[in-house]
């Protein structure tokens, strides 16, 4: 009888894990917490990768979902009511036993439970919130948790297990509200953000209640993060960034996720998936697996929304709608703003050399640090982090440039194109990007003609 | 021209640090003074050696030093670069401090200085294996209920992990093993850890797992295949995250 149970649970995880993995959130960072000698687990405020599946995706947290038997339709989901799939539901008791199985043998952080919606969103919500229970009254567990919020769930119990976890999460599904509507015919734009609002407006209460009360509860500490699918529904990347940035400044999230899409359902809704072409010169992308560059690029924008000062709108515009595909949105940003170049580093601000590309928060704090004692040069930044190869374009050591170049668009975007970096097939990367070189333009021409005055002189 | 004097310090934290001591009581101008690992100088023609052992005392007083002329950060710092697989590290510490007391706690942001940069990169990379080996460390439940770990680190981490894992597993019966400098770090449940050198551990004593062991492996093992997205799959990035130096003690990607 003992080892038939087993088996189940083997074959739960198995179905409940593949149905959870197109989550992308991993993260474990966020909040510090010690054991107190008690217990079990603790939180470190960077997170902890404990290992990094076949596709290079980190597993931090033990990626579940309560259950897969979900009455909703969503078009883009392998577990919509009208696939036929197999179903399994785990006990609160089964979770927890395989948490803590797994925590003691330092195989995870903690536990990452989603759900597909059970009879209804309130009713899997209380699911969770007793599998949660469970978890850090009975046995004590300390280590990280990150629950989904379920959309349309009751308040109270949103409420009461954000007290218990450590980060919350709602998922956007779709950039807009049209693409929602059309794919996830169950959800609706309001009922997502609702419960986004209700959290972030508990913790900024528990926040304050800190402040004369040392140990108030603490809500969500980790706080909440969300996730949009790219590639299913034909928003421009301008469209997408401009969502997230807004994400973060009104609703305060931690983290935007972003996933490409891989088609998991043939629908003729999901028929219409875009191509991308981020420059008119090239040819529309055959489309090969899911748009990964696409999800690398919105990423690389996203740490420039976070970390570096940016705003949406410095990096794409209405006129131009898409990243290039070959530059990151940081080069793509500074050829378009060449006037802002080059930039002395013995000078710039913090602010200023955090928009160099081939410069880091990393290195551009140490330039700030190690520039208070003596001049620096080419070498000592090379030393302290900056690449060069691409900063050099654009960078000034004590007034002079690395070497004697051009400050043009064109000649710089010939030597940033890193013919190592993955892009798509079909593309080849041989230089001519932005124009196409030929014989009677560029300054070979007006040198020769010079050449000629000199010698009819 | 003076002699140069090379004193050739134990490799760890208590050893340099004595031998910083010695270079500075000897007070024969920095200069002329180099401090080398044992059993890592080649013998050079010019120079005379002097051996220094160990001193707990004279480290202490380094030690209290550092912390009260520099600052606790640059303490710490040196003590990670002091576990650094580098041979270097002895010199790069004493020119450091050399520095540090003569200006004081600004010295940490000295990054164009040769000795402090290569302190700073040695601490950095000694931490970032910590970081890692947080992760990546892997327990067996034994069936005396122990729950045991093997390792093989690239720089000397026991000291670093073991406050980690105290924390995080304080009712627990633990212990790390590090099979290249045969040396572990044991906990006892509610008692605190501690370091033990010098050990052999028998492979069948390890092997002996508990009944449970093997099925939350399976468990393990099928949960890792199936969270993978076949259609991203990126061996390279997979390899870039966790390189395999530290596959073999890891089960789920043996």
């Amino acid at each position: 009888m003992d080892s038939l149970l087993e088996m189940n649970v083997g074959e739960k995880l198995q179905v409940l894990a593949d149905a959870a993995k197109y989550d992308v959130s991993c993260s474990s960072s966020g909040v510090k917490r010690s054991s107190a000698g008690s217990g079990i687990g603790n939180a470190t405020a960077s997170g902890i990768c404990h290992s990094f599946a076949g596709d290079g995706r980190c597993i931090s947290l033990l990626k579940i979902l309560m259950s897969n038997d979900c009455v909703y339709d969503c078009k883009y989901c392998a577990n919509r009511v009208s696939n036929d799939v197999p179903r399994a539901t785990f006990s609160p008791q089964e979770i927890c036993d395989l948490t803590i199985g797994f925590y003691r043998r330092n195989y995870i952080e903690g536990l990452f439970l989603s759900s597909g919606v059970v009879n209804n969103a309130s009713y899997t919500m209380e699911l969770i919130y007793m599998t949660v229970r469970l978890l850090r009254d009975v046995h004590r567990f300390k280590g990280y948790i990150h629950v989904k919020a379920i959309p349309g769930a009751d308040p109270l119990i949103i409420e009461k297990t954000g007290f218990l976890v450590d980060r919350m999460s709602c998922n956007l599904e779709l950039p807009t509200a049209d693409s929602l509507k059309l794919l996830a015919p169950n959800k609706t734009r309001q009922t997502i953000l609702k419960p986004m609002r209700q959290i972030q407006n508990r913790i900024t209460q528990s926040k304050n209640e800190l402040i004369p009360f040392k140990h108030a509860p603490d809500f969500v500490p980790a706080g909440q993060s969300t996730q949009m699918i790219i590639g299913a529904t034909p928003e421009t990347d301008y469209q997408i960034i401009s969502v997230a940035e807004s994400l973060y400044n009104k609703f305060s999230l931690k983290r935007v996720y972003y996933s490409a899409y891989i088609p998991v359902n043939q629908d003729n809704t999901l028929s219409a998936l875009p191509t991308v072409s981020a420059l008119p010169t090239v040819p529309a992308l055959p489309q090969t697996g899911p748009p990964l560059l696409r999800e690398h690029r919105l990423y690389q924008a996203d740490w420039l929304l976070r970390f570096y000062g940016f705003k949406a709108d410095e990096l794409l515009s209405e006129k131009q709608q898409n990243f290039n595909i070959f530059l990151d949105p940081k080069c793509n940003w500074a050829l378009q703003h060449l006037e802002q170049f080059p930039i002395e580093i013995n000078k710039a601000d913090y602010y200023t050399l955090l928009r160099i590309p081939g410069v880091g928060v990393t290195s551009a704090k140490r330039i700030c640090q190690a520039r208070k004692f003596n001049l620096l040069d080419f070498d000592d930044i090379k030393k302290m982090g900056v690449v060069l190869k691409r900063a050099l374009y654009f960078i000034t050591c004590k007034g002079k440039l690395m070497y004697p170049i051009k400050i043009d668009e064109n000649y710089i975007t010939r030597n940033l194109v890193d013919p190592k970096e993955s892009l798509p097939k079909g593309i080849s990367s041989d230089g001519n990007i932005y124009k196409q070189l030929s014989l009677f333009d560029d300054y070979h021409f007006t040198h020769d003609n010079h050449l000629e005055n000199q010698v009819v002189i | 021209m003076k002699t140069r004097k090379i004193f050739i310090c134990e490799d760890s934290f208590e050893g340099i640090l004595t031998g910083v001591f010695e270079a500075y009581i000897c007070r024969y101008g920095h200069d002329f003074i180099s401090l080398e690992l044992n059993g890592e100088s080649q013998p050079q023609f010019f120079c005379e050696y002097y051996p220094v052992a160990a001193d707990i005392e004279k480290a202490t007083k380094v030690g209290q030093a550092i912390r009260n002329k520099i600052s606790f950060d640059a303490y710490e710092m040196l003590h990670e670069a002091s576990l650094a697989n580098q041979t270097e590290k002895a010199e790069a510490i004493y020119r450091f401090l050399v520095l540090g007391f003569k200006i004081g706690p600004q010295v940490i942001s000295h990054l164009s200085d040769p000795y402090i940069l290569s302190v700073m990169k040695l601490s950095k990379a000694v931490t970032r294996e910590l970081q890692r080996l947080e992760g990546f460390v892997r327990f067996r439940e034994l069936d005396n209920g122990i729950m045991f770990s093997k390792l093989a680190p690239k720089h000397n981490q026991l000291v670093l992990l073991a406050p980690h894992f105290a924390d995080r597993f304080p009712e627990e019966n633990w212990m790390i093993y590090d099979e290249h400098r045969k040396i572990a770090c044991i906990h006892k449940a509610g008692r605190g850890w501690g370091m033990v050198s010098n050990i052999e551990i028998e492979k069948e004593l390890a092997n002996q797992v508990s009944e449970e062991e093997e099925l939350y492996l399976k468990l393990w093992k099928s949960f890792t295949k199936t969270i993978t997205i076949e259609e991203r799959r990126n061996a390279r990035l997979q390899m870039n995250m966790m390189p395999k130096m530290y596959w073999k003690n890891m089960p789920e990607v043996e």
